[in-house]
């Protein structure tokens, strides 16, 4: 070879786009180590689309307070299983009014007369720091009155960072909640999921006042929203323990001193400063370990609206609340309506048919219209969420599946449900959310940011207002039809909740 | 054949046009399998047209100034536009005998470039700037920033200068000129290619040596890799997410999702620049290295020497050294290299992000100089090790700033990494991102490889045959297929 000759380029581009089409009559689907080699398509962008090839994805269901399917549009081919049969024709256990009636009803009361209404909205992280939330009960107090974020647990992974309300405390605490891997019975969960016992104070302690050791926790309002910067009045929630335990209060540089003389599964304190406050702190002088659950900002007019969030939930651990507890909130809580928002942490590929979630849930929604007999509740359908298939991001098709359980979850327990995906703008929203600018939504193609969260708080306040002006008729009972094959093994093989490390 | 007809009739001629077409959301980049097909062609006809001077340079134009179209859309007629300014400006220069008429010329030309990247990537700022600072509200301009305008302006001011300077003849062929500041492979990502080095390759006859296509096919490769594999992959499934919002994650995730960072952005820059120059090369033109291995760096005044080299030396030449440089003093020393650093950062965008980036580097080169001078600290390993240690965080630092995009999402990855470290995380959080940690592992180990070994590398390659070469090639770009179409990791939130 002479080294002089100037080489060739074109010879070496010409055999690399030789080997490639090569690889590209390799057989699809082979696997290397169990791994799938994905297909070399080199002209991929200029050959015709084959139609088959793309993803088909199932009808999602329609939107609307639980609008029964119609049956000849998922008449599905194979049988009902004998379980998904019993299951429909269980009547709920505490008839409630159906649909948003309830909750309706006790707006237009509000709207009338001021009266308080207060809604619980469970989520999962799509809901962390107040996101959605946040929106939504500053449009419900703007329209309705009212003042307050609400439901505060005591600690918070967004205590640093949430909007609408700063959160501190001292880190000596200890707290059990929805993934404590074994959760001790004298100390139930309360309805947020979590449960916090102060630091119990020595015996060599001062036995008259609070020692400045003892467990605190601290909240200063702030953020974008006014009615929410101040706080009017607050209730602190608790567990029964030793008679002479106190909390000290602080307000606007005024400690007093409460007795914490509740004994029963929950118990409701109402702190009332003698003029709205903008810090409020809490030291807790215990001498056995008690529970303290939470405090709650709200005014005795108006709009409520508690924010329930917790990570990696699928909705169905929270049942790890115990029937017993979370009647004895429902007791000091008069709720007109509860949200359930999940979905992220339960659909993947990997499942084909979700009736086993809509089991589950089914237990969980029994108990809230068990605990909570005045509440309406309405099922948030999951959000679009994307996965990459063949190098392009598009609707996971676990999606739609999981919506037709979500649905059909709520037509059997005569919840309302709103469709979240639909109202996203439907198939491949999440794709455009992520790519709008500016951006809408996460990297991870299943996160809305705080501008996402701001719309999708828009789109659920309208459909509320909407149902607010114009109810829609309660829900039939009529059975849907549509039908999964998998039995509730399939629960077991993907229980997030569990894992101590969770998605 | 057969197979020939089928997949003729399989082309979607509608799509294969549309190909070719202005698509802002679709830009060229080197790394897809439509340039590949593309400059499989160019090639063909670029290896006839060789013997032809005139031909191949006016081919070439013509061609880069449909790359650039295919990005930018109409603002391809602002690189013409530039190019007959430019062109005609340095020869104004070049031609008049009177300081006062070349000082005139040049601040006219300068007052054109510069007015040029002002307006298209600094309107913006600037008003919003003055409606903060004044209350007044200020409309908004929908100006889109055409592609790689910061770098061939650049690349035009380093010409004009150059010219006025007399440190180079200017060029008396126009088509030679957009030769120059049109061509292709640096044209939208850099390396910023100095005039004096290019401009005397124009008139040869482009020669590819053995070790030249050894070179070329390491430097494809590899910045393949980095670019498509690692950066690429890293950003998508880790990085992005911690940026998107950090407080939903631990301080552990956001210190590797910092290192994650800067390995990105190194590969994503680095690979785009070896990917360019390799191209070059390919087509017999050599363009000067952009980066070199920076993270090994031992003081912030050497990773400088290391980390974009085209542009650090560019603003040494043309804004630092004008400034006075060295020369006045030690405080204007100090102040000229904070001044530098401040613009440059302005340079990589239109945010006071990266002016406090820019400051922030300028400050630390300052302090550095001052440092050196005063201790005039020994050689040892130990020292090097030291240096080396801060060096890094150092610029890990700063790329928060760089990347994060607003001032809240900084201080958000800041403050989870001083206040809720959470390390006991780290097994979880590797484990569940296997694959991102081994890609950004193999990063910060190809990067701690020694010089000496790429350039050995780069030798055998050249003595290997054209096929073995055509493997290596196809091996990266058939893994790049695998990690482009693999499905993303899914998102995990710990408890923390």
């Amino acid at each position: 070879m002479n080294s002089s000759r100037s080489q060739n380029p074109f010879l070496l581009v010409l055999l690399t786009v030789g080997l490639l089409g090569l690889l590209s009559l390799l057989k699809p689907g082979l696997t290397v180590g169990g791994v799938e080699l994905r297909p070399v398509r080199l002209l991929a962008d200029i050959l015709r689309k084959d139609p088959t090839a793309v993803a088909r994805l199932d009808a999602p269901p329609p939107n609307g307070p639980a609008t029964a399917t119609p049956a000849d549009t998922v008449a599905a081919a194979a049988p009902p299983d004998s379980a998904e049969v019993a299951a429909k024709t269980r009547a709920p256990s505490v008839p409630n009014l159906g649909g948003l009636d309830s909750f309706l009803a006790a707006l237009r009361q509000t709207k009338a007369d001021g009266s308080p209404v207060r809604i619980a909205y469970f989520g999962d992280s799509m809901i962390e720091g107040d996101l959605i939330t946040g929106d939504l009960r500053n449009s419900l107090q703007t329209e309705f009155g009212g003042t307050g974020v609400g439901y505060v647990p005591i600690n918070s992974i967004t205590a640093d960072f949430r909007g609408t309300i700063h959160q501190t405390f001292s880190d000596d605490w200890k707290e059990y909640n929805l993934v404590t891997p074994k959760l001790p019975t004298e100390y139930p969960l309360g309805i947020s999921g979590h449960v916090f016992l102060p630091r119990a104070l020595a015996s060599g302690d001062s036995t008259a006042g609070t020692p400045a050791s003892a467990s605190w926790a601290e909240f200063r309002g702030g953020g974008p929203f006014a009615a929410v910067r101040r706080f009017e009045q607050a209730q602190l929630f608790y567990g029964p323990g030793a008679a002479r335990d106190e909390v000290l209060v602080t307000t606007n540089g005024h400690e007093v001193p409460h007795a914490l003389t509740g004994s029963r599964a929950v118990n409701a304190m109402l702190l009332k400063p003698g003029v709205p406050a903008r810090t409020m702190r809490l030291a807790f002088a215990t001498h056995r370990p008690r529970p303290v659950y939470g405090v709650s900002f709200e005014s005795s007019r108006g709009v409520v609206l508690d924010n329930f969030s917790f990570r990696g939930n699928s909705g169905m651990s929270l049942t790890r609340i115990p029937f017993k507890e979370l009647a004895a909130f429902g007791k000091v809580l008069d709720y007109r309506l509860i949200i359930l928002h999940y979905g992220v942490n339960v659909a993947s590929a990997s499942n084909k048919s979700y009736g086993w979630y809509a089991r589950a849930m089914t237990r969980v929604v029994d108990r809230m219209q068990r605990a909570f007999p005045n509440a309406s509740i309405l099922i948030v359908g999951m959000s679009d969420k994307s996965s990459r298939i063949d190098g392009e991001f598009q609707t996971d098709p676990s999606v739609p599946r999981l919506l037709a359980a979500q649905q059909q979850l709520a037509q059997r327990n005569h919840a309302a449900f709103w469709n979240l995906f639909e109202a996203m703008g439907g198939e491949n929203s999440m794709v455009s959310w992520v790519e709008e600018s500016p951006a809408l939504a996460n990297k991870d193609y299943t996160h809305v940011n705080s501008r996402g969260a701001h719309k999708i708080a828009g789109l659920l306040f309208d459909f509320l207002m909407q149902q607010y002006a114009h109810p829609t008729p309660g829900p039939t009972t009529k059975p849907a039809t549509r039908v999964d094959s998998s039995g509730p093994a399939a629960a077991q093989t993907y229980a997030p909740d569990t894992a101590s490390a969770i998605q | 054949m057969d197979l020939l007809r089928s997949l003729l009739d399989n082309i979607d001629f509608d799509r294969l046009l549309g190909q070719f077409a202005y698509s802002p959301k679709s830009p060229m980049i080197f790394n897809t399998g439509f340039f590949l097909l593309l400059f499989l062609g160019f090639l063909g006809i670029y290896q006839l047209l060789r013997g032809h001077h005139r031909a191949r340079l006016l081919y070439v134009t013509a061609f880069s100034l449909f790359f650039y179209y295919k990005s930018s859309g109409w603002y391809f007629l602002l690189l013409v536009f530039s190019t007959i300014v430019e062109y005609n400006f340095a020869l104004w220069i070049a031609d008049s005998s009177s300081q006062t008429k070349r000082k005139l010329l040049l601040t006219l030309s300068l007052i054109v470039n510069l007015g040029m990247l002002f307006y298209f990537k600094y309107t913006n700022f600037f008003l919003s700037g003055y409606q903060a600072l004044t209350g007044q509200p200020v409309p908004v301009l929908h100006v889109l920033l055409p592609v790689g305008i910061s770098f061939y302006t650049f690349q035009t001011l380093s010409y004009t200068l150059d010219v006025y300077r007399n440190q180079i003849k200017p060029l008396r062929n126009i088509w030679d000129f957009a030769f120059f500041v049109s061509f292709f492979p640096q044209l939208v990502a850099g390396p910023i290619v100095r005039a004096s080095d290019f401009i005397p390759q124009i008139p040869k006859k482009p020669f590819l040596s053995r070790e030249d296509m050894g070179r070329a096919v390491v430097l494809i490769a590899a910045g393949l890799f980095k670019k498509a594999i690692i950066s690429d992959y890293i950003s998508l499934n880790y990085v992005d997410r911690i940026f998107d919002m950090p407080t939903r994650y631990s301080g552990i995730e956001n210190l590797l999702g910092v290192y994650g960072y800067a390995m990105q952005i190194y590969c994503d820059f680095s690979g785009y620049s070896d990917i360019a120059i390799g191209i070059a090369l390919l087509l017999g033109y050599k363009l000067p290295p952009n980066f070199l291995s920076p993270y090994q760096s031992t003081s912030i005044t050497e990773f400088w020497r290391r980390w974009h080299i085209s542009l650090s030396s560019w603003l040494r030449d043309y804004l630092y050294i004008p400034l006075g440089g060295n020369r006045k003093g030690v405080v204007r020393q100090y102040i000229n290299l904070f001044l530098t650093m401040l613009l440059g950062g302005l340079w990589h965008g239109a945010s006071l992000t990266f002016v406090l980036w820019g400051a922030l580097h300028g400050a630390a080169l300052a302090v550095d100089k001052l440092f050196q001078k005063i201790f005039k600290p020994g050689d040892n390993w130990f020292i090097k090790l030291l240096g080396w240690f801060i060096t890094f965080h150092f610029v890990c630092f700063c790329w928060i700033f760089f990347r994060a995009g607003t001032f809240d999402i900084a201080t958000q990855v800041i403050h989870q990494i001083t206040h809720n470290l959470r390390p006991d995380l780290l097994p979880q959080v590797v484990a569940s991102f296997r694959a991102v940690f081994v890609l950004v592992a193999l990063g910060y180990l190809l990067h701690a490889i020694p010089d000496g070994f790429t350039f050995q590398l780069e030798g055998a390659m050249g003595c290997r045959s054209v096929v073995t070469q055509a493997v290596v090639v196809t091996v990266v770009i058939w893994l790049v297929i695998q990690v482009k179409s693999a499905e993303i990791q899914p998102f995990i939130y710990f408890q923390f």
